[in-house]
């Protein structure tokens, strides 16, 4: 025990960034399910997909090797793209409908 | 592959069939002949013909000596006991068949060239006439009787594809589907009496088969006798016995060529092999043997007389062949199985010679068929006058004319058999009488007298091509001398040997023999000289009433009485039309149509597809629209599935 607050971030005590990891994993779920704009849901993804990043993280250095490192770092660049095509398409609907409200795109009622 | 040449005498009309089809439907495709009539009618007539010649050497060869000889290319089957092999068996009763087969229908291809020259189809008609011998042949060589069946349905096929050749015409394509339909009904009884024969058997190989019920017959007598009836009605489809030989006086709306090949000579005749096949099992059903020979004796007579009265020159010919058929179905229920197929050779020679001499008839004559409107056609076609006189004294039973030697020994050996009967010997003696009669008749209405057609009929008339009267004076050759291969002892006094019985005898009385009463040679030669002098009472009468015929014919509308009665063919079709298909058409719609199906079958159909709609109205509740909504599920899916995972496992 000679690093504290490390071994309370990564080692047994690793609960900390499990409850970070958590906490913004419902964040994002939360924002997702209940915010009405597009673009506050597009966000709520975001957040979702940065916890599973961290604890991508977190579980690499824990089992000391890198693959889960690399693994995040190509989440972000398909994130990126994805936030790109997303905010285009989130632009595109505006243009057309003049509004990003979620509850105006029900076309698909069954 | 043993014997690999047995093998290759069936595929190669196949082979014909395939490439000839291919032509035909590319023709069509491109809606321009590429490949034409000469080549392919060239092409069917030479797989044919390299059949018959290979034929030749298998069984004058290969076979020489030898009791059978076979060929297996293909294991078909193995299921539990049963192993079913594609077994071709050429033994000398298939040899005799084959001969004959592969021979006439060489010759009818070769006469179809003429015949079908010009018509739009003529490579269809090809393909399917050498897709017909194939069939024929799997018939014949199959040694097991599945795959018989396979050739028995085949024939049946090509005979309605072939009836029906000229399906524009409404007519005609009825006539091939009445055809197929009353076959069905026979194939019934043919498959009942085979599932019947593998339940008590347990082989379908005819060794197998006859070796049963002639060693260690196991079936009870009942089972046997319906086992033989069964087969037997098969026989009646295929080979126009009462009750059902309807289908085959309308199959004449086919090509002539294909009424001469199979419709007289080859394909007909399947019923009566069929039965000679199986000897051993027809020998162990008494009561199925009489049935065979009172069935064949009465339907002689019947189509016998309905032709007395028929106008059209091929609806006379086809209640020929039916009454001839019925003589030799007489002579197998008598037991004389050797003189069956004899007859069935001999009648193979002179019917198609009189069909295809019928067919140059219609070709000359512009399609006109009628009888009444012919007349003085001698000296307009020498060669179809004399190679139709030369088939009608066989067929009429003059000696030394092939069907002399058969028919004869027919009556004889119903008279004389264990398993024959007076009665039938004189039902048989009068069918024999109305064939001499009304053959003649037909010779002397076609070409004597004179000519009774139009002007511009008289103009055209005109002795056929080479391509058909060639064939026509080989089987008349064949019509006078072919009978000489079976003369009787009695008339040679040893001299000449029964070539026939020698050569048959072997393989149908392998199992168990027929018992022929003593009589003296009185009798027998006192028979012979009856059957003689019939044909010339029946050659006499007819001439005396058509002979040199200068007034018209009776209207047959005025007919009245049995003349009336005849011409109408007994009223049969009307009577079948009345009581079976009627009532079988109004069920059909009534109940199996408007109740079973429509209320029944579609109900259950329509109603599952309104009921599942229903169910799946109900959850498409769950599709909002709203896409938090769907987001709000898959969460808690996942939720689930995850409390799942931690406190199940």
């Amino acid at each position: 025990m000679i690093n504290p607050l490390g071994d309370f971030i990564v080692g047994s005590g690793g609960i900390f960034t499990i409850s970070v990891v958590l906490i913004l994993f419902f964040i994002g779920v939360a924002t997702f399910i209940f915010r009405r704009t597009l673009l506050h849901m597009l966000m709520g993804v975001e957040l979702m997909l940065n916890a599973v990043n961290l604890s991508l993280i977190y579980f690499s250095r824990l089992h000391q090797n890198l693959d889960g490192q690399i693994l995040s770092l190509m989440i972000f660049v398909v994130a990126a793209c994805e936030v790109a095509v997303g905010i285009a398409i989130i632009v595109k609907l505006y243009k057309r409908t003049g509004t990003i409200g979620v509850e105006t795109y029900t076309e698909e009622r069954g | 592959m043993e014997n690999s040449l047995i093998f290759i005498i069936v595929i190669l009309p196949l082979v014909g069939a395939v490439l000839n089809g291919t032509i035909a439907a590319t023709n069509a495709y491109r809606k321009k002949e590429i490949w034409g009539e000469k080549f392919s009618g060239a092409l069917a007539f030479s797989t044919v013909a390299a059949s018959f010649i290979l034929s030749i050497y298998v069984v004058f060869v290969k076979m020489a000596g030898l009791e059978s000889i076979s060929c297996t290319p293909y294991e078909w089957l193995s299921i539990g006991g049963l192993k079913l092999n594609i077994t071709f068996l050429v033994d000398h009763l298939s040899a005799v068949m084959l001969l004959t087969v592969t021979g006439v229908s060489a010759v009818i291809h070769f006469y179809s060239i003429g015949y079908i020259h010009g018509d739009e189809s003529s490579v269809r008609y090809f393909s399917f006439l050498n897709l017909f011998v194939f069939a024929m042949l799997l018939l014949i060589l199959g040694d097991s009787m599945p795959v018989m069946f396979v050739g028995w349905e085949g024939v049946g096929l090509c005979s309605y594809l072939l009836i029906g050749f000229w399906y524009k015409e409404d007519e005609k394509a009825a006539a091939g589907k009445k055809a197929f339909i009353v076959n069905r009904i026979g194939d019934f009884g043919f498959l009942l009496g085979m599932f019947l024969i593998f339940a008590n058997v347990g082989t379908l190989t005819i060794s197998g088969v006859n070796e049963f019920f002639h060693l260690h017959n196991s079936m009870t007598f009942f089972w046997t006798n319906v086992a033989g009836i069964c087969l037997f009605i098969g026989a009646t489809g295929k080979s126009a016995q009462i009750p059902l030989y309807v289908w085959l006086p309308d199959a004449m709306a086919g090509p002539t060529p294909v009424s001469a090949l199979i419709h007289a000579a080859t394909m007909v005749t399947a019923g009566v092999y069929m039965v000679c096949r199986f000897h051993g099992l027809y020998l162990a059903a008494p009561i199925a043997m009489n049935v065979v020979l009172w069935v064949g004796a009465l339907t002689a007579l019947f189509s016998a007389t309905i032709a007395l009265y028929q106008n059209d020159i091929k609806k006379v010919l086809a209640y020929s062949t039916v009454s001839q058929l019925g003589f030799m179905f007489m002579a197998a229920g008598a037991g004389a199985f050797v003189i069956a197929i004899f007859h069935l050779v001999m009648h193979a020679f002179f019917k198609a010679c009189l069909f295809l001499g019928s067919g140059s008839v219609i070709h000359g004559m512009g399609g006109e068929q009628d009888i009444r409107y012919m007349g003085g056609l001698k000296k307009f076609m020498p060669v179809t006058y004399i190679t139709f006189l030369l088939a009608t004294l066989a067929i009429a039973g003059f000696p030394p004319f092939a069907g002399f030697f058969s028919k004869d020994e027919i009556l004889w050996n119903v008279f004389a058999s264990g398993h024959g009967s007076k009665i039938v010997w004189f039902i048989g003696a009068l069918a024999a009488l109305g064939t001499a009669f009304y053959m003649f008749r037909l010779v002397y209405l076609t070409f004597f007298g004179n000519f009774r057609g139009t002007r511009e009929q008289e103009h055209h008339l005109h002795e056929s091509p080479k391509t058909m009267t060639v064939p026509l004076m080989i089987l008349g050759g064949l019509s006078l001398i072919g009978g000489w291969i079976g003369i009787p002892k009695l008339l040679s006094f040893g001299s000449i040997p029964n070539y026939i019985h020698e050569f048959l005898e072997p393989a149908v009385s392998k199992y168990g023999h027929v018992h022929i009463g003593h009589y003296s040679h009185a009798v027998e030669y006192g028979l012979m000289a009856l059957s003689v002098a019939i044909a010339f009472v029946g050659w006499f009468i007819a001439r005396s009433m058509f002979g040199d015929l200068k007034r018209k014919l009776v209207d047959p509308d005025t007919y009245t009485g049995i003349p009336r009665l005849l011409w109408n063919k007994y009223f049969v079709d009307e009577i079948y039309m009345k009581f079976i298909v009627d009532p079988i058409k109004s069920l059909s719609t009534n109940i199996f149509l408007n109740i079973s199906d429509k209320k029944i079958i579609d109900g259950f159909a329509n109603g599952s597809a309104s009921g599942w709609n229903k169910v799946a109205g109900l959850f498409s509740k769950l599709q909002t629209g709203n896409i938090q909504a769907y987001g709000f599920y898959m969460i808690f899916g996942a939720a689930i599935a995850f409390i799942f995972i931690l406190f199940v496992f």
